[in-house]
């Protein structure tokens, strides 16, 4: 090679160190799986008898799962706004949903073979699991009642108080065969506590069973404005995560070593941001620590301050 | 036995994408830009995966990828007049190494997409021409000189302007 063709491969090479992270096969294997499906049905999903009533039908959320599991919903009735499917701070083509459903008349055979009209609703709910009843039920009992948690030195919220307002699955575990649930609550101490709280519920103590959706634990909360963005960017010693209400567009994690100050890209789906600690440039160095975590949602910051400590 | 034929294809999709995508997300970065990287790789695996048996029946699931991001880089470069490279690569240098590569790196982004193609399968995957005709289904002869090209070009972008960045001609 002439220097020119060695200059090129050094540069490609020393570039490969920006990418931080791949992506899941799992999540790969899902998404093939429901877009086969959604082909197969017209990205229409009837709920029985209830299509007639017009209910349901969320065409990006399909799944092989049954109405009323995680993919399927009424309304939209939750406290969840819209999350950003793409890595694109400048708002590449994803548009931010609204909690007003748009009603997209249609209609699909029914089981007579006429058709039968009903109302579509498209619309983006915070992760997969937003709707999930074992989620919505579990969630909040678990940031009211986890003793293991309020061992740890943390606090538990009013049950009454609490929201679900995320829920997805996450690959928080680079080691892991499976990502784990990871959901977002918010809350207070009390019903008249003035101070707003966001905590992230994970299967960190699951053992083998770590999809186990009954099985969640809070992993890491902190205060968040009423009137802010209700996020939380967490680090559990291996994984920085950074979760929204309203969805994570795009995220850079900052950390010193031995040799200086860096910024690198955390890994952005499905609204969430993800990144692996950089552990063997933190142990190098007396100083290694992530310092801080900087988030975007639609052109805005929703978070910039280091991660909140998880255990 | 169905399920468990199903299951070891899982797994081995799996694996290959945990052992190969950090890598060729580096690739799919270089030749569609980080805006579009990951989705176009994640249609490449996708399509990969519905492709399985016969792909790995070849031997040869990276020229498979490989040739769906090339793909893709050309169909996007038809909308779009320039890619940007990560924020990571615009970092300001603490020395003239690291701008020499971001130079580079800058120059390498301007180029035609299937020149470009050439030069991040041969230098960033360390493709034999062979592979990379492969991967962008065209001769060995349509590789060598695309690289000829590239590398040319290159030169000249690399001498002629030090500040130039993204614009492809």
């Amino acid at each position: 090679m002439n220097d020119l063709e060695n200059q090129l491969h050094d540069a490609l090479h020393a570039s490969r160190e920006h990418t931080t992270s791949g992506l899941s096969g799992p999540a790969l294997r899902r998404t093939a799986r429901r877009r086969t499906f959604r082909a197969r049905t017209g990205g229409v999903a009837v709920v029985g008898a209830a299509a007639v009533a017009g209910v349901v039908v969320a065409p990006g959320l399909l799944d092989t799962s049954t109405p009323g599991s995680p993919g399927a919903s009424v309304g939209g009735q939750t406290s969840a706004a819209s999350k950003s499917a793409g890595a694109d701070p400048v708002g590449k083509s994803q548009p931010m949903a609204s909690f007003t459903a748009k009603a997209t008349p249609t209609a699909v055979p029914s089981s007579t073979g006429k058709s039968v009209p009903v109302q579509a609703y498209v619309w983006s709910p915070a992760g997969s699991l937003i709707d999930d009843a074992t989620v919505l039920a579990v969630a909040p009992k678990v940031a009211a009642t986890d003793s293991d948690w309020k061992a740890w030195g943390g606090q538990l919220l009013e049950q009454d108080t609490v929201s679900v307002v995320f829920a997805d699955r996450a690959p928080l575990d680079p080691t892991a065969q499976y990502p784990h649930p990871l959901v977002i609550v918010t809350g207070r101490t009390s019903a008249d506590s003035p101070t707003l709280r966001i905590a992230a519920l994970t299967t960190i103590e699951a053992g083998a069973d770590r999809t186990n959706l009954n099985l969640l634990t809070v992993q890491a909360m902190t205060m968040v404005p009423a009137d802010g963005p209700q996020a939380i960017a967490v680090s559990n010693g291996m994984t920085l995560y950074v979760v929204a209400e309203v969805g994570v567009d795009s995220a850079t994690y900052t950390y010193t070593d031995a040799t200086g100050q860096h910024t690198a890209a955390m890994k952005v789906a499905d609204g969430l941001a993800v990144a692996t600690v950089p552990m063997a440039d933190l142990k190098a160095s007396t100083a290694g620590e992530v310092t801080g975590i900087k988030a975007y949602s639609h052109g805005k910051v929703i978070w910039d301050a280091a991660p909140v400590a998880g255990r | 036995m169905r399920h468990s034929a199903s299951a070891g294809r899982d797994a081995e999709f799996d694996a290959y994408v945990a052992a190969r995508s950090r890598r060729l997300l580096g690739v799919a970065t270089l030749l569609v830009g980080r805006h579009d990287a990951e989705d176009a790789l994640q249609e490449a695996l996708i399509s990969l995966y519905r492709r399985w048996d016969r792909v790995v029946a070849a031997d040869n699931p990276d020229a498979y990828v490989h040739r769906s991001l090339v793909n893709a880089a050309l169909q996007l470069l038809r909308r779009r007049r320039r890619i940007e490279l990560p924020a990571a690569f615009d970092l300001p240098g603490h020395d003239d190494a690291v701008s020499d590569r971001q130079q580079m790196l800058r120059a390498l982004a301007s180029l035609p997409p299937r020149q470009r193609a050439v030069l991040v399968l041969a230098f960033y995957e360390d493709r034999n021409e062979a592979e990379i005709a492969e991967a962008m289904s065209c001769s060995r002869g349509t590789v060598k000189s695309q690289k000829a090209r590239a590398l040319s070009a290159l030169r000249e972008r690399l001498g002629s302007d030090d500040d130039e960045r993204t614009s492809v001609p």
